[in-house]
């Protein structure tokens, strides 16, 4: 499973990392930006797209607009993940394309199975 | 403010008013009574005079008449004597013969005598009419002596006396008889009658009720007219004439009774009449007198309402003016606007008219206004927000927009910081929070074999704490949501039974990390109308509480009951109980520690707060009821109830389930 996992904070996405060095069925790529994941997007393929909203813009809603447009992206999972608690923040994103939303903060811990069972 | 409800003392002046029209009447009365008295007076002069000049005129008529008739007589009297005296009467036969049948013819001729006699010189009667005198002696008599002195053409009258035959009045009259040598042949007598005074009275036509006394100057009364008795307290009024042919004086007199019938009559009509308008008059006077008091007192009223009108006017103009909030009224028709100084400040204008059109511009139209206040958010300017809650009323028979300004600027302002400030707590905490606590989870869960004991003891606490925090920023970040009113709620029937089960489910591995059972000891078949989701917060928020302070080995004890269509779930615990003096401020934000350390668990501080704006958000209420040591009770423990209303399904529904 060919997962990107975008988050501007280099904290989050080493703890991530560190979750994932286990998972052996899971290959995981990192972006530090929209920009770079927006980069990324638009060569790779992806099978799943964990996305921050709340990023330095591009935001998390900008490179899930952006990667809605790509053709290689029309039909990847796309789980955004926010802080955010409230239901319309949800169905906005929901709306905009995205597959899940996934509330911060998770357990690393259980993220590998959730990417399974999603 | 007191002066307006001061009343200026009004009443001295209207009673002096209406001492005044006392005193003014009395005088009136009086001067009444005077004139009244005087026209009567006056009238009386005048009806005296009247008497006194009718009486005197009688008086001289009659005198005139009495004179009148007695020189005819005389005349004729002389033209017999005369004939006669040419013959001597010695004897008796002679006499009878010369002079008896001229006698006779005399007496038949002259109306006013009614008897002759015939003395001789020597005082003997020789001849008489009264059969009853002849021989008689009447010598001695005043008249025969004073006639036999006098010559040709002359009387004499005697004084008046009552004949002592018939007993009627007679006034002798004596003629001499002179020869023509000048010699004295004898006298003759005759007597004027009552009769004769009578007579010649009907002839005047004098007044019957008018009393008439012929009398002598020695008070002897020759006539008498009437048989009136004179009552000489009676009588007032008399005239007097003399007769001077006769030497007797004619006095005319009237009654006063007589006289003053027609005064008194006059003097009662007019007292009458003068009586009645008087009356009227002053009747009259003194209600116009009253009404103008009245109006006075009314007009006096209506000035002092108007000073208070005008004072009242003025301080609701001052009050609405300078009231702290802005004030707008205004009717659709724009005929009646009307704002205060606040108003004209925050809608930045400085006139009525543009003040309240902007705010027409700004504000729904005027038939979509309610009759309650409704709250409407208006941008003036840029940076301007103000909040207008506009009512509609009715104001003399015309619905007016009445419109209350705030500018709640700087409120917007301070809220705007606020929700800035926690959405960058939310990220700014969350975000290092996050990877603090997934870092340590996954030290705790990977790498746990490569720790010493105190090393795990310690990752472990970090883990708790983390954890803590984490729980912590997220209440605060709901409370804002329920703050802000972005808490969404999804009702929807919820079966009592199968919350209670749930709720068990969930809180089951809390308690039992805690050794502390969770148990459902009693349902209800029914439905609640709630966010099922919520509703199991609100659960957990009550159990997780409950078993932090149940002792290990106990059992937390949730369930329902149904009373009078409402739900009332409860958790129960057998802790320490709530201490009194933490009990009144229990659901408040951030209390300070209710319970003794030692016993007091670790929480944010702000579980039931948001538990209670759970409830009451969904139409349900929250209370406790709870036993504790310093209340002195043997068993403590705390039970917790929430009661929602009973969820009954429309018709409709029950309907198609059938």
């Amino acid at each position: 499973m060919k997962v990107l996992f975008v988050d501007d904070e280099a904290d989050i996405r080493e703890m991530i990392e560190i979750a994932l060095m286990i998972e052996d069925d899971i290959d995981a790529t990192y972006a530090a930006s929209g920009a770079e994941a927006i980069a990324l997007l638009k060569t790779e393929d992806f099978d799943v797209i964990l996305l921050d909203v709340m990023m330095v813009p591009p935001d998390g809603q900008e490179v899930l607009r952006v990667a809605r447009t790509l053709e290689r992206h029309k039909n990847t999972k796309i789980i955004m993940c926010t802080a955010k608690t409230l239901k319309e923040a949800e169905t906005e994103l929901m709306e905009m394309g995205a597959d899940q939303v996934l509330h911060k903060p998770f357990k690393p811990v259980k993220l590998a199975e959730y990417l399974r069972n999603n | 403010m007191t002066h307006i409800l001061q009343t200026p003392d009004t009443d001295v002046p209207l009673a002096e008013g209406g001492r005044r029209v006392v005193v003014s009447i009395f005088v009136l009365i009086v001067v009444f009574i005077l004139g009244i008295t005087q026209l009567v007076r006056f009238d009386y002069n005048r009806t005296v005079r009247e008497a006194e000049d009718q009486l005197a005129f009688s008086a001289e008529l009659y005198e005139q008449t009495v004179e009148a008739s007695f020189a005819i007589a005389n005349m004729q009297m002389w033209n017999m004597i005369d004939r006669l005296a040419i013959t001597p009467f010695e004897k008796n036969d002679v006499i009878e013969n010369r002079y008896g049948s001229r006698m006779r013819d005399t007496l038949r001729d002259i109306e006013q005598v009614d008897s002759l006699v015939l003395i001789n010189p020597e005082g003997n009667v020789a001849w008489s009419s009264i059969e009853a005198l002849m021989g008689q002696h009447l010598g001695d008599r005043a008249y025969f002596q004073a006639a036999l002195k006098l010559g040709r053409n002359q009387y004499a009258v005697g004084v008046p006396l009552i004949a002592r035959g018939s007993g009627r009045r007679l006034t002798p009259i004596a003629w001499p008889v002179v020869s023509p040598n000048g010699r004295a042949r004898g006298v003759i007598v005759s007597s004027l009658g009552e009769d004769y005074f009578s007579d010649l009275l009907n002839l005047t036509d004098i007044p019957t009720d008018m009393h008439v006394r012929i009398q002598a100057a020695d008070g002897e009364v020759a006539f008498q007219s009437n048989d009136m008795t004179r009552d000489a307290e009676d009588v007032i009024i008399s005239a007097s004439r003399n007769l001077p042919t006769l030497g007797l004086v004619i006095e005319v007199s009237r009654s006063r009774t007589a006289v003053m019938t027609g005064l008194y009559q006059r003097t009662a009509i007019f007292l009458l009449i003068a009586t009645i308008l008087f009356a009227t008059t002053i009747g009259m006077a003194l209600r116009l007198n009253a009404k103008s008091i009245q109006l006075a007192k009314g007009l006096h009223r209506s000035k002092q309402d108007n000073v208070r009108i005008v004072a009242a006017q003025r301080e609701f103009n001052t009050i609405f003016e300078n009231v702290g909030d802005g004030i707008i009224i205004f009717t659709q028709d724009g005929k009646f606007r009307r704002t205060n100084k606040m108003a004209r400040e925050i809608m930045g204008q400085v006139d009525n008219a543009a003040t309240v059109t902007l705010l027409q511009t700004l504000l729904p139209e005027f038939s979509e206004m309610n009759t309650d206040f409704a709250a409407v958010r208006i941008k003036t300017t840029d940076d301007q927000v103000v909040q207008c809650r506009v009512m509609k009323l009715t104001l003399y028979d015309q619905e007016v927009a009445y419109c209350v300004l705030t500018d709640v600027t700087a409120e917007e302002r301070l809220l705007t910081a606020r929700d800035h400030f926690i959405t960058s707590i939310n990220h700014e905490l969350r975000t290092p929070l996050t990877s603090l606590a997934g870092s340590l989870e996954l030290l705790e869960d990977r790498f746990s074999a490569d720790f010493s004991g105190p090393a795990e003891r310690l990752v472990k606490m970090a883990a708790r704490n983390a954890d803590r925090l984490l729980v912590l920023v997220n209440d605060i970040l709901t409370l804002q949501a329920i703050d802000q009113g972005q808490f969404h709620l999804r009702a929807k029937p919820v079966s009592v039974s199968a919350a209670l089960e749930e709720a068990v489910s969930i809180n089951s591995g809390y308690g039992l990390a805690a050794k502390v059972g969770v148990v459902s000891e009693h349902s209800e078949p029914g439905q609640v109308f709630v966010d099922p989701d919520r509703l199991q917060q609100i659960f957990s928020n009550l159990i997780s509480n409950a078993v932090k302070y149940s002792p290990k080995g106990g059992a937390v004890k949730i369930g329902a009951r149904e009373t009078d269509q409402e739900i009332t779930f409860y958790v129960r615990d057998a802790g320490p109980g709530i201490p009194i003096s933490g009990r009144a401020r229990l659901f408040d934000r951030f209390t300070a520690p209710v319970h003794n350390k030692g016993v007091q668990a670790g929480g944010t501080g702000l579980g039931l707060a948001i538990t209670k704006q759970l409830v009451e958000r969904q139409g349900g209420s929250i209370w406790f009821e709870t036993q504790s040591t310093d209340g002195e009770a043997a068993e403590t423990g705390t039970t917790f109830f929430v009661k929602f209303k009973l969820h009954t399904p429309p018709e409709t529904m029950l309907e198609t389930a059938k």
